[in-house]
């Protein structure tokens, strides 16, 4: 069982519910690791469901989705009830107006000029032994330079080994001229690369520690001297940017398990940003974070790019993809498939690379 | 400035009222049971008796001070009982041969260092989980103080250098409880207000987060283990001179006293949790106990009986009061 991927788990789990003669099938965001074919599938199995009599109670907070399988909707939000209406009597503003109790006007505001010529960020034939295959980029200061793939297609792993987590094989890696060797972390930190990782909770967060310590993890030294901690500055500087961010939170000794996803999301990309990067590679930046919470992801993330940033997002959300890059590059099977301007991109011919 | 001098109330932090909680149940605990102690044994106050619990703390705590830093980073060393008692053989056996003290210390120290790098060596770059390489350790070193020598290595030297590093005083305190606090002071210090401190919290908290932000969690991690080794030897210097004797059998078990001690003191098993304070009530809490047996004249064998059930009930506190705070 173990050894299936997930959308086949799913559909023995699915099983086992009709085995037992269920009347109600709960599910609880199904589509997170499936592939656009195979949410297709699992769409099919529900409407064969409800054919048979049926009741699917399903949970998500994709708003396409809802829109494609639902009949009735009903919103929760912070714990209570907020509506229940018939799908036909809400339009995506009108729902997303529910799920966060105002109204967004643009979800995607962009605010910055155009990226510079200058390249920040170059890297050249990158391969891994497990994954990544003669991987070739750059990404230019003041721009955001979005990565699609499908699940395995290899995101995660060229994030990982171009902030110098992971080990490579072969190939080179610059941040603004300088060579990432040695290859690891602390040589991308020196040279002004980090990574938002989409795993916050086994590589970003420590969760028992206050949201200071967690927000100055990769700046402390610059808040030191002869290896001292100066608490005063620190803080100073952490509640500085819990202000900017507008990061909801009690006090700055609060155990960062406490807050939601999206402020969370918030302090970890604030723990790169009081060190002052280069080049920041955001690997699924909205993952597990409420719509609210998004757009203003989504406006740090314009922010950076017109602050001189390089932006690199790895994401799998296409209206993400389409609505923040300056250019967008496609993998598939560890491979870089295409490379295209926003403007010349459309979803049919990001898809097409991504299934190449 | 204005800054720095933000409201106070922010202050009164969860984490900090957590572990203060942690620390003043435990302090508590202290003072009922020097009260309950002295109603049975009035000699309990006496300035003899208390200097003697201090001396007994004193060399678990010196050990305990590296430990408390290992359990933060999420490692433990069990092989400090075993490496405890070959420091105090080579602590003797070097001053004997060399008459000089010095070298004997010195000796000694970098003996237990030596161990505590072996230790982090094979934990950071063999990626032996800690719990199993240091039983490996423990018993290498139990196996080896046999082969270097068969039996307790007597004091030939007749230095009063070596003897007075466990029985000089210093004004009223004796010299090992000296030695203690400023193992402690320094350690504290190091855990509260540096980066390394910090990176130790953050490694034992999350060792791939601290790596993401550029941290090396295997050279922190083997710096830690090697101070433990150096301060495992200091403390094995002050046993050989306490027993005025290289004692091969000595310290069996007392790895265990140290991780119950610093358990005690509210540092988590899992890492990124714990502090110096804690463990400083911890020792105290189990040493007072112990003294309170003594002069009590219970049974002996309770030394070891009542200090378990202290611990569970201490990590079952601990629980609840999570739980509590969680909801």
């Amino acid at each position: 069982m173990g050894n299936l991927p997930v959308s086949k788990q799913q559909m023995v789990e699915i099983a086992r519910a009709l085995a037992h003669e269920a009347r109600v099938v709960v599910m609880d965001e199904p589509t997170s690791s499936l592939t656009p074919a195979e949410v297709a599938l699992l769409f099919e199995v529900i409407r064969r469901l409800t054919s048979i009599g049926i009741a699917v109670l399903y949970v998500s907070h994709k708003i396409d989705e809802i829109f494609e399988i639902a009949d009735t909707v009903t919103v929760l939000r912070d714990g209570r009830h907020i509506s229940t209406k018939p799908i036909a009597e809400h339009t995506p503003d009108s729902l997303i107006h529910d799920m966060i109790g105002r109204r967004i006007e643009n979800l995607f505001p962009r605010e910055r000029g155009p990226a510079s010529a200058e390249t920040i960020l170059k890297v050249e034939n990158l391969s891994t032994t497990d994954k990544l295959k003669d991987v070739s980029f750059e990404a230019r200061a003041g721009e955001v330079l979005g990565f699609f793939g499908l699940m395995g297609a290899g995101r995660t792993e060229l994030a990982k080994a171009i902030v110098g987590f992971d080990p490579i094989r072969t190939g080179r890696i610059s941040i603004g001229g300088q060579p990432l060797t040695p290859h690891d972390t602390r040589t991308g930190k020196a040279l002004g690369i980090g990574l938002l990782t989409e795993d916050r909770k086994s590589e970003g967060l420590m969760l028992e520690l206050p949201v200071l310590h967690n927000m100055s993890l990769a700046s402390l030294s610059s808040f030191s001297s002869g290896g001292f901690v100066d608490e005063g500055r620190e803080r100073s500087a952490v509640q500085e940017f819990i202000d900017r961010f507008r990061v909801k939170t009690p006090s700055l000794n609060r155990q960062i398990k406490y807050l939601s996803g999206g402020n969370q999301q918030k302090v970890l990309l604030a723990r790169w940003l009081m060190r002052g990067l280069k080049v920041i590679v955001v690997d699924e930046p909205t993952r597990g974070i409420d719509v609210g919470a998004k757009s203003e992801i989504f406006a740090l993330i314009d922010k950076l790019a017109a602050d001189g940033l390089a932006v690199v997002m790895m994401t799998s959300e296409m209206p993400e993809l389409l609505g923040l890059s300056d250019r967008i590059a496609v993998m598939a099977e560890g491979r870089l498939t295409a490379v295209m301007d926003r403007k010349d991109a459309t979803q049919e011919k990001v898809l097409n690379a991504a299934i190449a | 400035m204005s800054d720095i001098s933000r409201p106070a109330p922010a202050a009164g932090s969860t984490l900090a009222r957590l572990t203060q909680n942690n620390q003043i149940v435990l302090l508590v605990t202290l003072v009922l049971l020097c009260l309950v102690i002295s109603l049975g044994a009035p000699q309990f106050y006496s300035v003899d008796n208390l200097i003697a619990i201090l001396r007994q703390c004193s060399l678990v705590l010196i050990i305990a001070a590296g430990m408390t830093m290992l359990l933060i980073a999420a490692e433990v060393d069990l092989s400090v009982g075993a490496s405890l008692a070959f420091s105090g053989v080579v602590a003797m056996d070097v001053t004997n041969k060399t008459g000089s003290v010095a070298l004997g210390v010195a000796a000694a120290i970098l003996f237990g260092g030596a161990v505590g790098l072996f230790n982090g060596l094979v934990v950071t770059r063999l990626r032996v989980n800690s719990l199993i390489a240091t039983i490996a350790t423990m018993m290498i070193l139990q196996g080896g103080v046999y082969l270097y020598s068969r039996e307790a290595v007597q004091n030939m030297h007749l230095q009063k250098a070596f003897t007075d590093i466990s029985t000089g005083y210093v004004g009223p305190l004796p010299v090992p409880v000296i030695i203690a606090a400023v193992v402690v002071i320094i350690a504290y210090v190091v855990l509260r207000h540096t980066t390394a401190g910090r990176y130790i919290y953050a490694t034992g908290a999350n060792e791939r987060a601290a790596r993401l932000s550029g941290i090396r969690p295997e050279r922190l991690k083997l710096i830690v283990f090697v101070v433990t080794g150096l301060l495992t030897g200091l403390a094995g210097l002050i046993l050989a001179s306490l027993m005025n004797a290289g004692q091969p059998t000595a310290g069996r078990g007392f790895e265990l006293t140290v991780v119950a001690a610093v358990i005690l003191g509210g540092t988590s098993l899992t890492g990124g949790r714990g502090s110096l304070l804690g463990t400083l009530l911890g020792v105290l809490v189990l040493k007072v106990i112990d003294n309170g047996i003594i002069i009590l004249r219970w049974d002996q064998d309770l030394q070891m009986v009542i200090p378990g059930i202290v611990i569970v009930l201490a990590t079952y506190l601990d629980l609840v009061r999570k739980k509590n705070d969680a909801t």
